[in-house]
């Protein structure tokens, strides 16, 4: 690793907001098509600034909101269908351990119709879904409707004919949408979430809502905090937590129970359960896709998302999901949607894999030192409370053990960017980082989670089950501090872009605070594996990126994935034979989250 | 009053505060069960849960004093392009 003594990327910044696009992406000697440059590289960072101080103004004030318009200037983005895998390189695995990219491709090719890959998918979930409770609500009838349509219709892109998984806070027109919430538990939307209708024009199939954290705190629980979703890497212990609050979003993926999942995200809730079951989670930069029709959380924070196989799945999902919405001022007037699939095809110069972009990736102190920085979120529902001091012994041996493989695999994966002509650099934290990022901060999020949900804070606080305690601690901050806390925002996001990205294109980073406070992208993908409790988790980096660098991200792990293979391992199938006694039984005896959890873990 | 020296507050000083307030707010927490840690929430635990928050969250923030010249608070977004227009310049 080197001290940073240059800009990152070299000198190559481009000339912000100016330049031609060609009128056709230039290819690479094997025909890999190119980028001209990331979004990241065009944008003028202090418009995103001054933008987020408008939008948290506009939400502290509830004034009317006209965005600065971001796209000014900019290029007019280029774009080409995807480049899908030969169907001919992928028929040595069955379609449920297929990329969606990979379905996609036999898809197009007529050797897999959407009615047999919804079948294959439906099977998997009537012969798994006991166990693992990834759904809330499964769609078979009208997914096997719309697969027959999709069969006979031409083809309309990668997503025709894909059978997703929507996490069930997004709206679907005519089918329950619940958030796992007392509040909603008879809530059947008459319109479309923006995200979800976005990826249905694209010629997606619904199979099924699933399950999450109550109002998207914590893991998946029935309203009340018993456990519902277990962690398919160990479906046999219901203490494994998958991860919240997406976390039957990520069980239907990682399982092969779906193509692809939505979720959204505020305090880790897409990267956080993709790190846990081996996935490649996207939280875009705030903006980036609209979130009409999703059930709030906090307004300032809430961002949609994928959990997706690799990051050309995740790219691909994103394409169909980004762009502007007039129902969703925060989309307005921001830089064009880039083209994300090119970004995230690989590119080779014979037979090496290289970087799509010069990049420079900063590692922020006690990332490579054990026990730093190695998750710190807990295990909801496994609480040390009351335990005796063997078995707390047993579980500090075992953190010790994990963290010490936390290590040796980031250690690898940043070796493996640098193979890949990566540039690594150490990094200080910026000035006052403790501070700004402590959890003080981070609350200030409460009174917005609270303002929406004062109507059912008034009729009823037992509708709000285990979830309760943040809503009423959100109606206690008072406005000064609240103030005071936006204004800390904003300080914390000009010190990241001063601080951070003028010594780097990318930052690790092992929580989702502070990215998810001041709104910029996020992507968790696995690096690794670690066996401290007896069988294999999987162990996730995770990099952002400036505002709108979400191409720098898809690009980045794209590389990586392509000369590794954490990201084709898949849960072990569990063995469901009639005289197994290890599997857990159905709640209530998969255990609980308390309100103590979930105000301390978040969402 | 330099923020730090805030006083710690008393469980019946903030009890009152946050009885207060939810009343105020028209939110009543009467229909949860007064003591009971089997159940979805209780009062004891939410009440508990307010006290940490409120020991641990208003005073932080407060304790943390940017310069208000320089760093306009956000309900006047405009003089932030202003702020933040060169390197540094900017003060915690």
């Amino acid at each position: 690793m080197r001290g940073s003594g240059r800009p990152p990327g070299g000198n190559r910044r481009v000339a912000k907001g100016r330049g031609t696009a060609p009128a056709r992406p230039p290819e690479t000697s094997d025909g890999t098509p190119t980028v001209p440059a990331p979004q990241d590289l065009q944008l003028d960072r202090r418009f995103f600034l001054q933008r987020m101080g408008l939008l948290t103004a506009a939400v502290a004030t509830g004034s009317a909101f006209v965005p600065p318009d971001l796209a000014a200037g900019l290029p007019p983005p280029v774009r080409r269908p995807p480049r899908l895998p030969d169907p001919r390189s992928v028929q040595a695995v069955q379609p449920w351990q297929m990329t969606l990219a990979e379905l996609a491709g036999l898809v197009k090719a007529r050797q897999l119709s959407p009615t047999e890959l919804v079948d294959v998918y439906l099977d998997r979930i009537d012969r798994y879904e006991g166990l693992l409770m990834a759904f809330n609500t499964v769609t078979a009838d009208a997914a096997r409707a719309a697969a027959r349509t999709a069969t006979d219709a031409p083809w309309e892109g990668p997503l025709h004919g894909m059978p997703l998984a929507l996490k069930d806070n997004y709206y679907t027109q005519g089918v329950l949408t619940t958030a796992n919430s007392y509040i909603y538990e008879k809530f059947v939307p008459d319109f479309d979430a923006t995200c979800w209708a976005h990826l249905r024009d694209g010629g997606a199939i619904l199979l099924g809502k699933t399950q999450m954290g109550p109002l998207a705190t914590t893991r998946a629980t029935t309203p009340d905090g018993h456990n519902t979703t277990v962690n398919p890497w160990a479906a046999h212990d219901p203490s494994v937590s998958p991860g919240g609050s997406s976390s039957g979003s990520a069980c239907a993926v990682a399982m092969g129970l779906a193509a692809c999942s939505t979720g959204t995200q505020t305090g880790g809730s897409i990267t956080d359960p993709s790190s846990r079951q081996g996935l490649t989670g996207l939280k875009p930069t705030m903006g980036r896709c609209s979130l009409h029709g999703i059930v709030p959380l906090t307004y300032t924070r809430d961002h949609p998302g994928t959990l997706a196989r690799d990051a050309r799945d995740a790219a691909i999902m994103l394409q169909a999901m980004a762009g502007p919405d007039p129902s969703d001022p925060r989309t307005l007037g921001l830089p064009p949607v880039p083209d994300f699939t090119t970004a995230a095809e690989p590119v080779r110069t014979g037979s090496a894999v290289k970087l799509r972009w010069p990049t420079t990736i900063g590692v922020l102190p006690g990332y490579l030192e054990a026990g730093r920085g190695s998750g710190g979120r807990g295990e909801y529902g496994r609480s040390s409370r009351g335990l005796g001091q063997r078995e707390r012994a047993r579980r500090r041996q075992e953190a010790q053990v994990r963290a010490g493989s936390e290590v040796a695999a980031r250690k690898a994966m940043l070796s493996t960017f640098e193979s890949l002509g990566a540039r690594v650099v150490e990094i200080p934290f910026p000035d006052d980082w403790e501070t700004l990022t402590a959890s003080a901060f981070n609350n200030v999020r409460l009174p917005e989670r609270t303002e929406p949900f004062m109507d059912a804070l008034r009729k009823d606080v037992r509708l709000f089950g285990v979830s309760l305690s943040p809503w009423i601690n959100g109606l206690l901050l008072p406005a000064p501090e609240y103030l005071r806390g936006q204004r800390a925002k904003l300080l914390l996001l000009s010190r990241v872009l001063d601080g951070i990205f003028s010594q780097c294109d990318v930052v690790v980073q092992t929580e989702p605070y502070p990215f998810d406070m001041i709104g910029l992208p996020l992507i968790a993908f696995p690096i690794g594996s670690e066996a401290s409790r007896g069988f294999d988790l999987p162990l996730a980096g995770m990099f952002g990126a400036l505002p709108f660098g979400e191409e720098r991200l898809l690009a980045a792990v794209a590389a990586y994935q392509a000369v590794t293979d954490w990201h084709h391992r898949r849960p072990p199938e569990p063995d469901l034979s009639a005289g197994n006694r290890t599997l857990p039984s159905p709640p209530p005896a998969r255990g609980r989250v308390d309100i103590h959890h979930v105000m301390e873990h978040g969402e | 009053m330099d923020a730090s020296r805030i006083p710690e507050l008393t469980d019946d000083e903030l009890d009152a505060y946050i009885h207060g307030r939810l009343k105020m707010a028209g939110v009543d927490l009467s229909v949860l069960p007064e003591d009971d840690s089997s159940a979805p929430a209780d009062r004891k635990g939410i009440l508990a849960g307010a006290r940490r928050f409120l020991r641990s969250t208003p005073a932080a923030i407060l304790a943390f004093e940017p310069d208000v010249q320089r760093v306009p608070p956000t309900l006047y977004p405009a003089a932030r392009s202003v702020a933040v227009r060169k390197e540094g310049n900017h003060a915690g």
